[in-house]
């Protein structure tokens, strides 16, 4: 009997221990992906960066700084922004999360080294000029040279010049414009459900690379002596056109009524269901001076722009970011930012609503600009009239309407009547980009000083008469990356310029 | 009675006629009387550090007894790593056992709370109140800076998580053996750094049939609320006067608070005066509610009822020569403090073996089911209900507000408070539910071929299903909230809420095999037993969690299919298996010296093919010396001295993700829209490289006995470095990756621990004392993180930063001169915020007091056990939520008048202070106690996180069931009063809460940080019957 136990205990125990394949079952993820292709890659970078684009959160100091919005006085009111007291800390996130949409960009441009792949790395080096240039925008000398490096090693990416960045991705898009235009015959076509801003259209990504690079160079035109530089550059590509009426690069991956997967813009300020998010549409409200300036002109936009107040639906008004809430506008008396239950064209939007990267009126007001100063061919007039029609189309108006409104007396909106046409282009550009690009509106008044008529913060405590003219370096970079800081050299927020700020 | 040593007579022991009851102890002349029955055939005798005898009954009336005492203090089996069964005189590393009567003492109906202040280097925190609280165990601190610290816990010879205990009837515990050092517990390998907790169940003993049922009847309280004002009512500067709704709008004659506001939940108005005021606003009809301008008495304490928790056994058990069984069952049912908190754990086991010649066969199968239901955050702001308790000022009738239909005033729109809802609607619309299931087996199969030779093979398998269920009502509020009635922001205005419901459903299923080879025998003075095995483990985790985002559609109906827009769906699988091969080696020399070596050798499947497989030395020596040189006890002091040290290297995987050696690409936020798929590479840098961190320990130990084992003490002194730390470190972002996942940094620990027992401290004959002290010291250290980073945040205030112990608790503060005082601005008196975090200590204690006594009177028992820590220090994060709300004592401390900032100074140059006298806090009511810097900065509330806990009290009574019944049916009878956490002392500075609580969970390694998500400490009391048959 003792044999039989034996034999039946070692048997169990053989069976007990003995599996093939048991060491390997961690080398498969059953939860996510170890490699994905570029179709899949392209929908989530151009989805994220729209995203982070649209979120009233990362930029809303731009509209607060430049008499666009205010705080309800309904709520304890943004001391640090009213103060212009910038740290560390403040609006961080973009920095990181602009980086590591660009990683996926160059896990796209390494994966589409193949000739027939040239559409997909041409829209990741194009996004990824995109990125950069908001970087550039943003914080200046940022690391680019050594970005993207940390499958190379690179934990510590040194900072590279701002002046050096622009001229390199001013290379970069003429680069990319001409891997579009000598694609093969057998290229790969992208499809609509990859490409969730132009389908696969890759002659419309050409003219927003274009467009991208005239940005680039416009905004570089109150440097001394840049000119030549300035019209060289444009003139290599100055065939690809830039983007006109109904070609702005708008993202929609098809967002649905669904908790994350709204137009974060109008996520920030409505639910699903309808109803409001708490703090939202309570806590961003009408800034004075654009409300101003838009009554003053008999502006048809306005009531797009921002709604009437709760108190008197015909009323439109706003506050000044830091006045004395003695003096302040209750939050029934202010106008909060526009919205029309399932209407697009109103600031707040639709859940569905595409997130734009560049409109065709941002393109053409930039275009308007570049023909006023002398880069482009083109008249400003026609340019800056194209750009306002679009501007009042994209806010559901009719062209009609946008044309009474250019045949206006006054010479704030009527070209012909503006003593100085830039002041004009910039004004309203200043007007139509609310809410739909912050950091153009913050470059373009930095650049040029363009409204010339904004308040800024009434706080007695301000640390500047006018805004920041940068934001400084991430906390995070200072804990981790702090010897190539170093190099770059002491930043203030007040007087360590963007490179194309020449005033 | 007397001693065979010395011939000396013997006080305190048991004389007991055997298979009875009956017996006595003896006097203090060592002399004894007892009348035994007819029939009665031997005495039983016993003393503690003395040889168990018996003496045979003749017709003689006088007997001498002669006691010997033993080689040891205690010679008892000590369960080591792999079930491994070492006498304690052989093991070289501390191991300490607590068995059933101290765990069941003061009728925890959870085994941990059983063990607290037992056991040095055992640290046990209950980390928040409810009806199934969870608790974080750790032992000789923390060892790893990310991954979990928690002990590895074997039960009846299968790991489980230290959460199981949670699940199992401490009735069913035999005892708990503990291997405070990764030393002992080398053998198991993998998990077994963080020391480990050896706990075997019962199992029939020979002998009649016994039939155990016992009920403990516990009620739970409240015990300490923050300390709160009762001076001033609602108020937070709000213009009512400018409403259309202008009820009672005034302004106190004190002018430095505001004016009071009906509907406020903020506590800044007046200060009372009795006068009838309105609370809240009009309803719809136009009633309104008018209350007394006055604080209502215990407010908050009476909004928290008396928990009642019923805990329900019985168990069967018996055996003979060849075979042994038990079984139970248990139900568990308690209801909470917080109204409507409810848990219930019913359970049963089953045990068994057979002896068969050679070969038996030992199982055991255990099945638990749980389920609680506690009230979810608010439909608002998703608060909990505590925070919604605090937010309502002193002069509201809380309770009246429980009949959330029958009031009106306790309705959604009805309620006085325009900012925070009525917590009786909370709990009755916000529930989470869990139910879990466990279900445990094992199978222990041994062939003993020879005397020398036992072959064992134990097969295990742990499952686990848990589903939660959490919902939460729709929250629509009629037109006349939704109208804004003040214009402030009701919160009807902006967040209506449509509901939601989710659902999680986890299972685990862990199965191990263990095959031992045990080689035992005597070779004249030399002692070899030598031990190989191996060791098959497999554990697979799976959940699925929906929720309905986007609203429910049909009010009451709890199911994702009952739902607006898209559903979140989440679902993973993780698995994970290893072999362990491994060798044990004991060898003794004449009984008193002992050498051990052990090794094990893994191979584990999260690690990539270079680093999989990796071994663990591990090596004891222990000698005893009043063995070894007899002539070092002859003066009858000391009795019993052995010394030991030992030395091990043990090895952690500390993966969060089991994959986390290959890149992954996840489905980007928000993606799929529809046929839209997008994914995007995670931010975490994914390492193949990865390998275990890595632990040294070594360790000395003294063990002492004097006056004839009368004292007994045992210490050690250790010192642990765990290198290698699995860390995401983060790097620049400008990498495109926010974290690089790394093998670096060193933390080092050094503790002493020391367990002194008196047995007995005293004894009067009739009345014995036994107390024991037990005292751990622990310090830690951040030797190293990586190079150029000098600290990782954990969660809250908890950092690992290098120079420090772990975690540093780092805060914000105002700006303060190098001595400590607070800097404030020369013109208003106000202090100002310092950009820069400050580190003010850190967050575990390094000084742990237990203190056990238990005093013996005939039947009756009474026994304490309390425990000090200190050290460390507490943020209390809910002393910032009391003072926002205003219903703080703190913030109410200078009766809301201009006061001089206490030790503070002005600059007068760079670097010079003047103390400042005179220069005062003008607003110091709401503009100070809820805007200020010195408000807003965590230092503010931080203080001490030391404590005195009175854990345990029980007085029992042994019922002389016997004499009373005589002996045919019930064999024993025992009642008991018994009381857990009665007293807490703390610092005068902690007027807030528990610094034993924590917001993170028990596996995270954050602590010393507690918000108003922990309800206050509660004290349990109640009383046990226990029947034996």
């Amino acid at each position: 009997m003792n044999k039989i136990f034996i034999t039946l205990f070692v048997s169990l125990v053989l069976l007990g221990s003995s599996c093939s394949d048991f060491l390997t079952v961690n080398e498969v993820n059953p939860n996510s992906a170890s490699k994905v292709p570029a179709k899949l890659l392209l929908p989530a970078a151009l989805k994220n960066i729209a995203a982070n684009m649209n979120t009233p959160g990362n930029y809303d100091f731009v509209y607060l700084w430049h008499g666009l919005w205010s705080i309800s006085t309904g709520y304890t009111q943004p001391t640090a922004l009213m103060q212009y007291n910038l740290q560390n800390t403040s609006y961080q996130g973009t920095f990181s999360s602009m980086y590591t949409f660009g990683q996926n960009l160059t896990e796209i441009e390494n994966g589409s080294s193949d000739a027939k792949e040239c559409n997909y790395r041409a829209i990741a080096m194009i996004l990824k000029a995109y990125i950069m240039q908001n970087l550039v925008d943003i914080w200046g000398d940022v690391p680019y040279t050594e970005a993207f490096g940390a499958s190379a090693g690179i934990l510590k990416p040194k900072y590279d010049k701002q002046k050096d960045i622009y001229e390199d991705l001013v290379k970069k898009l003429d680069a990319a414009i001409s891997l579009i235009q000598k694609a093969p015959i057998d290229a790969t076509e992208i499809p609509a459900n990859s490409d969730i801003m132009y389908a696969g259209n890759m002659a419309k990504w050409a003219k927003f690379a274009n467009t991208l690079k005239l940005r680039l160079l416009v905004h570089q035109s109150g440097m001394t002596g840049r000119d030549t530089y300035i019209k060289s550059a444009i003139a290599t590509t100055a065939s690809v056109g830039y983007l006109g009426a109904g070609e702005g690069g708008l993202v929609n991956p098809g967002f649905l009524n669904s908790p994350g997967k709204m137009n974060p813009f109008y996520e920030r300020y409505y639910k699903a269901d309808g109803t409001q998010q708490s703090d939202g549409v309570t806590y961003h409200m009408g800034g004075k001076d654009v409300i101003k300036f838009m009554k003053d002109n008999a502006d048809p936009r306005l009531s797009r722009f921002f709604n009437g107040t709760l108190a008197d639906p015909t009323i439109f008004d706003g506050n000044i970011l830091g006045q004395d809430l003695a003096q302040a506008l209750a939050p029934n008396k202010t106008s909060y930012l526009g919205y029309k239950a399932g209407n697009q064209n109103y600031m707040v939007g639709t859940f569905d609503k595409s997130a734009p990267l560049l409109t065709d009126f941002e393109s053409l007001f930039i275009q308007a600009e570049a023909a006023e100063r002398g880069f482009i061919t083109g008249t400003g007039k026609t340019l800056y009239n194209a750009a306002l029609t679009q501007s009042c189309i994209y806010m559901g108006l009719t062209s009609t309407v946008a044309a009474a409104y250019l045949a206006s007396d006054k010479a704030s909106v009527n070209y012909d009547l503006a003593s100085n046409k830039i002041t004009l282009i910039l004004t309203q550009k200043w007007v139509s980009l609310n809410g739909v690009a912050p950091i153009e509106i913050w470059t373009d008044y930095r650049r040029s000083g363009i409204p010339t008529t904004l308040t800024f913060s009434s706080d007695p405590n301000k640390l500047s008469p006018t805004p920041p003219v940068r934001l400084l370096y991430p906390q995070r970079e200072i804990s981790v990356n702090n010897d190539n800081l170093v190099a770059v050299g002491a930043i203030s927020a007040f007087t360590s310029k963007i490179f194309w700020q020449n005033r | 009675m007397t001693s065979g040593d010395d011939g000396t007579s013997i006080p305190g022991v048991s004389v007991v006629v055997k298979g009875s009851t009956l017996g006595t102890i003896t006097d203090m002349d060592g002399k004894f009387t007892l009348k035994v029955p007819q029939g009665a055939k031997t005495l039983s005798v016993t003393f503690v550090g003395m040889s168990a005898t018996e003496v045979a009954l003749t017709s003689a009336s006088n007997y001498k007894v002669v006691m010997q005492s033993e080689s040891v203090s205690v010679d008892e089996v000590i369960v080591t790593a792999m079930g491994i069964k070492r006498k304690p005189k052989e093991m070289g590393v501390a191991t300490a056992k607590v068995d059933n009567q101290e765990l069941t003492n003061a009728g925890a109906s959870n085994v941990m709370n059983g063990m607290a202040a037992k056991v040095s280097g055992l640290q046990i925190n209950t980390i928040n109140n409810g009806v199934n609280p969870e608790t974080k165990i750790t032992l000789r601190g923390n060892r790893h800076f990310l991954a979990s610290n928690q002990a590895l816990v074997v039960l009846d010879g299968v790991p489980v998580s230290a959460t199981y205990l949670n699940s199992i009837n401490p009735n069913d515990i035999a005892d708990v053996n503990i291997l405070k050092g990764s030393s002992a517990a080398a053998l198991y390998g993998n998990d077994a750094s963080n020391g480990v907790m050896i706990v075997t169940t019962k199992k029939g003993d020979k002998g009649k049939l016994t039939v155990k049922i016992s009920n403990i009847t516990t009620f739970e309280q409240i015990s300490y609320l923050p300390n709160l004002q009762t001076r001033f009512g609602s108020g937070s500067g709000e213009n009512q006067s400018n409403s259309d709704n202008n009820y009672t709008f005034w302004i106190g004659p004190d002018r430095n608070t505001d004016p009071y506001t009906s509907y406020e939940n903020q506590t800044y108005g007046p200060e009372f005066n009795g006068q009838m005021v309105i609370l809240g606003g009009k309803l719809v009809d136009g009633s309104y509610q008018m209350v007394p301008y006055t604080a209502v008495k215990d407010q908050k304490k009476n909004f928290f009822n008396t928990g009642i928790s019923m805990q329900n056994d019985i168990s069967v058990s018996g055996g003979d020569n060849n075979s042994h069984f038990y079984l139970s069952a248990q139900d568990v049912k308690s209801t909470g403090t917080i109204p409507d908190d409810t848990n219930r754990r019913t359970g049963a086991r089953m045990s068994a073996g057979r002896k068969y010649g050679i070969f038996s066969a030992d199982y055991s199968i255990s099945f638990t089911q749980t389920s609680t239901s506690v009230s979810g955050g608010d439909m608002y702001q998703g608060r909990g209900v505590y925070w919604n308790v605090l937010n309502t000022p002193p002069q509201v009738p809380l309770t009246a507000y429980k009949d959330i239909t029958g009031n009106p005033f306790a309705t959604l729109d009805g309620y006085f408070n325009a900012y925070y809802p009525n917590p009786y609607w909370q709990i009755k619309h916000a529930r989470n539910n869990t139910r879990r299931n466990d279900v445990l087996g094992s199978v222990n199969l041994t062939l003993k071929p020879t005397k020398w030779l036992e072959l064992s093979n134990r097969s295990g398998l742990i499952y686990n299903g848990t589903n939660y269920h959490n919902r939460k009502d729709e929250a629509i509020y009629n037109s006349y909230s939704q109208s804004d009635p003040w214009s402030q922001g009701h919160m009807g205005v902006s967040s209506p809420y449509a509901g939601n419901s989710s659902d999680q459903m986890n299972n685990s299923l862990i199965l191990a095999n263990d095959f031992t080879a045990t080689f035992d025998h005597k070779f004249n003075n030399i002692s070899v037993k030598a031990v190989i095995g191996n060791s098959v483990y497999s554990n697979k985790f799976e959940y699925i969690y929906d929720a309905a985002n986007g609203g429910l559609v049909v009010p009451g109906l709890y199911n994702i299919s009952n739902r607006f827009g898209e559903p979140a769906i989440t679902q993973s699988t993780q698995q994970r298996n290893s072999i362990g091969a491994f060798a044990d080696f004991t060898v003794g020399y004449k009984d008193f010296a002992f050498l051990h070596f052990s090794g094990r050798n893994d191979w584990d499947s999260r690690l990539t093919k270079a680093n999989r497989s990796f071994f663990y030395p591990a090596a004891d020596v222990s000698i005893i010396l009043s063995q070894m040189f007899p002539s070092i006890i002859s003066n009858n002091v000391l009795s019993f001295l052995k010394v030991r040290g030992g030395w091990s290297q043990t090895g952690q995987i500390s993966l969060g993700d089991w994959y986390g050696t290959l890149p992954q690409y996840y489905s980007a936020g928000g993606f799929p829209y529809g046929g839209t798929a997008g994914y995007a590479l995670s931010t975490t840098l994914s390492n193949p490289l990865i390998k275990p961190e890595k632990t040294n320990e070594m360790e000395v130990g003294l063990e002492m006995s004097f006056l004839k084992n009368k004292i007994h003490l045992e210490t050690n002194i250790y010192q642990t470095k765990t290198l290698d730390q699995t860390i995401p470190a983060q790097i620049s972002a400008a990498t495109g990756y926010y974290s690089a996942l790394i093998n670096a940094g060193e933390l080092d620990n050094k503790g002493l621990e020391a367990d002194l027992k008196f047995t007995p401290l005293l004894n009067l004959g009739k009345v014995t004392w036994n107390a024991s002290l037990n005292y751990s010291y622990l310090e830690s250290k951040v030797v190293s993180i990586f190079p150029g980073l000098d600290e990782i945040s954990i969660a809250d205030a908890s950092y690992i930063k290098v120079g420090e112990q772990f975690p540093a608790i780092k805060v914000s503060d105002v700006k303060r001169t190098p001595t400590g005082q607070i800097i404030v601005d020369p013109n208003t008196g106000q202090p100002v915020k310092d950009p820069a975090l400050q580190q003010v200590g850190h967050g575990n204690p390094n000084h742990i007091l237990g203190i056990s006594s238990d005093l013996n009177y005939k039947g009756f028992r009474l026994s304490a056990t309390a425990e000090y820590r200190g050290g460390n220090i507490i943020v209390n994060a809910v002393g910032n939520a009391l003072d926002f709300t205003g219903v703080s004592e703190h913030s109410a401390q200078n009766g809301r008048q201009p006061f001089v900032i206490p030790n503070s100074v002005i600059q007068t140059s760079p670097g010079v202070y003047t103390p400042n006298t005179n220069i005062l806090i003008r607003e110091a009511s709401r503009n100070f106690w809820v805007n200020s810097d010195y408000h807003n900065v965590q230092r503010t509330y931080t203080t001490s996180a030391a404590f005195w806990k009175l854990r345990e009290v029980a007085l029992s009574y042994d019922v002389p069931v016997k004499q009373l019944f005589g002996g045919n049916s019930i064999q024993a009878a025992q009642i008991a009063v018994i009381g857990r956490n009665l007293l807490m002392l703390r610092p005068k500075s902690n007027v807030w809460t528990d610094p034993e609580f924590n917001t993170q969970g028990p596996t995270n390694n954050a602590v010393g940080y507690t918000t108003e998500d922990q309800t206050p400490p509660t004290r349990v009391f109640g009383f046990s019957v226990k029947l034996t048959f």
